[in-house]
């Protein structure tokens, strides 16, 4: 029997004003599973997700944790939920070793062992040999490390893990990924909420789509990315002022090509051996008196089962 | 225990912020010495006001061309032969002056001194125009212009020829007045209305005039009462004087001294600026919601606070004690006990201090706005206390800055223990009372899910 850590029946959350954020969310998160949260801004899951963890109170619908039904800010949530924002939310003119013992102390760990904790996250995270900088002092990349410190120092069953590694370098991105990796191993529980497909691809279990309030799916990425189809992907950029949108059409009238539709300024079409296609492709666009400027080939990708299901890339709700 | 952590974290947190701390403890050292330099260091410079004359007495009267009609009996009872002329020069000069303007700057003005300490009220300065006496004050060389009108001598000869026929009456004699040809005048003080030297300083000019001028009735009529068999029907030099007296020890104290009771109270109440300030930048940096993830409660978080603003405060207190001491300022008590007792009013003004940030930071967001609005309510808030001066706004007696302010006050000027003891109890309840306030408003806007 599947042990779930996050049950959540029927969320529905009308803000003041009317604004339906999230229409009806019924939800199962496992144990110790990495769960992948995507949608574009603007598709209730920042609201979704705090509803989940227990941090805001549903419209309807309620959240239950470990079986328990949560209210919000309860001790439960608190002992039991871990966050790691996207901002770096950090006291800077305190060290490391002080950031992290403030939280260690305030969730009631004990001195010692809080100590010990302090040590082996810094430690674990490179940034033994800062311990006594001030966070204000710190690197980009090495605030990001103690941020997400910070969201582990009370060893909490669930980690919420708000977009974790926009804007490092690719080495940090890898230490921080690897390091995530391995949470679920420890006991902890994921939900990562990303923009980033690589990230939750690599990282996620489950992954979740939502969009305007509503559960659009939810499965293992493997599984997702097979459900767009087979063969691969083309993306074809254009000159400027080319009819995209009848590019694509006119595409779709070819007996190889799979599906067309137009992504971020960009054809996108899905066929069977890509490359091989290529020359005639191009031959099909130089008939329709067009010109391509720049061709992508990649596999297929969680933004691709995105396309899928709502005809836009994630991107384009940014 | 949480509070505890807290409080130390946010004790760390204001004093590696070198240069908010640096302005925090320099503050009210740089506010008190700044004070002490505008209001000056010693008695003599606070107390004594520089005045200008512009005397244009032409030292005329009626008396130069009439004896006045009682004269003849004067000099029968007196045994004197005076003309109205010598007995003008002779008894209301006493051969000092040639003219009552002349006697009233040279006999009355320049020898006027406070009662307690003898220290003269004014330094004064004659000038030959008035456009030379108003540039002077224009300037600040001078708290104000005295004009002594051409006819002041003529004035004067009518009050003391009124005081006599009084006196003569009194023993049922008929005589007239001598004279209808004595002028009513006006004496001239030209100033900055609004300014507080010209205020001070106005004010105990007239006060010389109007004691002047009720001794010379006085005298005169008790001289003149003398003669007769039953005796004078007044009382010697007039039934009501006017005297200049310290209350307490305060004869030493300058105007410096009376104001740094409520500059302490002022420099504190700035805490409510800095505690909204460093709430805000939690609010601002998300630290707070970081805060509220945790089990730390709202009495924690209140508790901290308070606890770091009240170090912070005291270490604040000290600094300006040093201050208050280095500068030389002068209080009633004994050292001890007054420092001590400015030490407890000033605690219970910051924990004022202290909910008053807290109000006023659940309503800003970032420490810009903390910065703006505090101020804007701790200035005004300040004129309200009677830090300045006193203000008659009944309802500000309920704040506790203006009891605290009445205390140290009655501490430092006094040293009237009891009272001081009453107002900061009224203090202290008030500032529990906003404390409350403030820990409620906070809590619902700040900490609630």
């Amino acid at each position: 029997m599947v042990d779930h850590v996050i049950e959540t029946e029927h969320l529905k959350m009308i803000y003041p004003g009317g604004l339906e954020a999230v229409k009806d969310l019924s939800i199962k998160v496992r144990r110790g599973e990495v769960f992948g949260f995507l949608g574009p801004n603007g598709a209730g899951k920042t609201t979704a997700l705090n509803m989940m963890v227990g941090l805001l109170k549903p419209t309807k619908g309620r959240t239950l944790i470990d079986g328990e039904e949560v209210k919000p800010w309860s001790r439960t949530v608190k002992e039991k939920i871990g966050i790691v924002p996207q901002e770096t939310i950090l006291w800077e003119n305190l060290t490391c070793t002080e950031n992290l013992m403030l939280l260690a102390n305030l969730y009631e760990v004990p001195k010692e062992e809080g100590q010990a904790r302090t040590a082996r996250l810094l430690e674990e995270l490179q940034l033994a040999d800062k311990a006594d900088a001030r966070a204000k002092a710190l690197s980009g990349g090495m605030k990001r490390r103690l941020n997400l410190a910070m969201g582990l120092v009370n060893e909490p069953d669930v980690i919420l893990l708000d977009e974790p590694s926009p804007g490092l370098d690719p080495q940090t991105r890898r230490v921080l990924w690897e390091y995530i990796a391995d949470l679920p191993k420890k006991g902890h529980t994921l939900i990562l909420t990303t923009h980033d497909m690589d990230e939750a691809d690599y990282l996620s279990d489950r992954v979740a789509i939502i969009d305007n309030g509503e559960l659009l799916v939810l499965d293992e990425p493997r599984k997702l990315k097979a459900s767009v189809g087979e063969g691969d992907v083309l993306e074809l950029a254009f000159d400027e002022g080319a009819d995209l949108q009848k590019a694509a059409e006119d595409f779709t009238s070819l007996g190889y090509i799979i599906s067309a539709n137009v992504t971020a300024g960009r054809v996108v079409i899905r066929t069977k051996d890509a490359m091989s296609r290529l020359p005639e492709v191009f031959e099909f666009v130089k008939e329709h008196d067009s010109e391509i400027r720049d061709v992508r080939y990649r596999g297929n990708t969680l933004e691709d089962v995105f396309i899928d299901l709502t005809g836009r890339a994630l991107r384009d709700g940014d | 225990m949480k509070v505890i952590v807290l409080a130390i974290k946010g004790i760390k947190e204001s004093f590696r912020d070198i240069k908010n701390i640096a302005f925090l403890l320099a503050f009210p050292l740089m506010f008190l010495v700044l004070f002490r330099v505008a209001f000056g260091f010693g008695p003599e410079a606070t107390n004594t006001y520089d005045i200008l004359v512009l005397d244009q007495d032409d030292g005329e009267g009626p008396w130069d061309q009439t004896d006045p009609q009682w004269l003849p009996l004067y000099n029968a009872a007196m045994g004197t032969n005076f003309t109205g002329p010598e007995f003008f020069h002779a008894v209301i000069l006493e051969g000092k002056t040639d003219t009552a303007g002349q006697y009233f700057v040279d006999e009355i003005l320049s020898t006027a001194i406070y009662e307690d300490n003898e220290t003269k009220m004014f330094n004064i300065k004659m000038v030959s125009s008035r456009a030379e006496g108003e540039d002077m004050v224009s300037k600040g060389d001078a708290a104000l212009l005295v004009v002594i009108p051409a006819n002041y001598s003529s004035a004067i000869q009518g009050v003391v020829d009124q005081a006599i026929v009084d006196e003569v009456r009194a023993h049922s004699i008929s005589v007239n007045a001598s004279s209808d040809q004595y002028a009513h005048t006006k004496l001239e003080l030209t100033g900055e209305l609004g300014n507080f030297d010209f205020s001070f300083a106005s004010s105990m000019v007239s006060g010389q005039l109007m004691q002047y001028l009720a001794i010379l009735e006085g005298t005169v009529r008790y001289a003149v009462g003398s003669t007769f068999p039953d005796g004078p029907a007044t009382l010697e030099g007039g039934s009501v004087g006017l005297v200049f007296v310290s209350i307490g020890e305060t004869d030493e104290f300058t105007l410096f001294d009376w104001q740094a009771p409520g500059m302490i109270i002022f420099a504190l109440m700035m805490t409510a600026i800095y505690v909204t300030a460093t709430l805000a930048t939690e609010v601002k940096n998300k630290t707070l919601q970081r805060l509220r993830l945790t089990k730390m409660t709202s009495f924690d978080m209140m508790g901290g606070t308070t606890l770091r603003w009240l170090f912070i405060g005291t270490f604040q207190l000290i600094i300006m004690i040093v201050v208050i001491w280095a500068l030389g300022v002068n209080f009633a008590g004994e050292f001890g006990p007054t420092f001590g007792a400015i030490f407890l009013i000033s605690l219970v003004a910051i924990l004022a201090s202290i909910s008053l940030g807290l109000i006023i930071s659940a309503f800003v967001d970032d420490p810009e706005q903390a910065g703006n609005i505090g101020t804007a309510i701790v200035i005004p808030m300040s004129f309200l206390t009677g830090a300045f001066f006193p203000m008659d706004v009944p309802a500000a007696q309920l704040l506790p800055w203006t009891q605290a302010s009445l205390a140290m006050k009655q501490v430092m000027l006094y040293a009237d223990w009891e009272a001081a003891t009453t107002h900061t109890m009224y203090a202290l309840v008030a500032a529990v009372i906003v404390f409350i306030i403030g820990v409620i408003i906070f809590q619902r806007k700040r900490l609630r899910a």
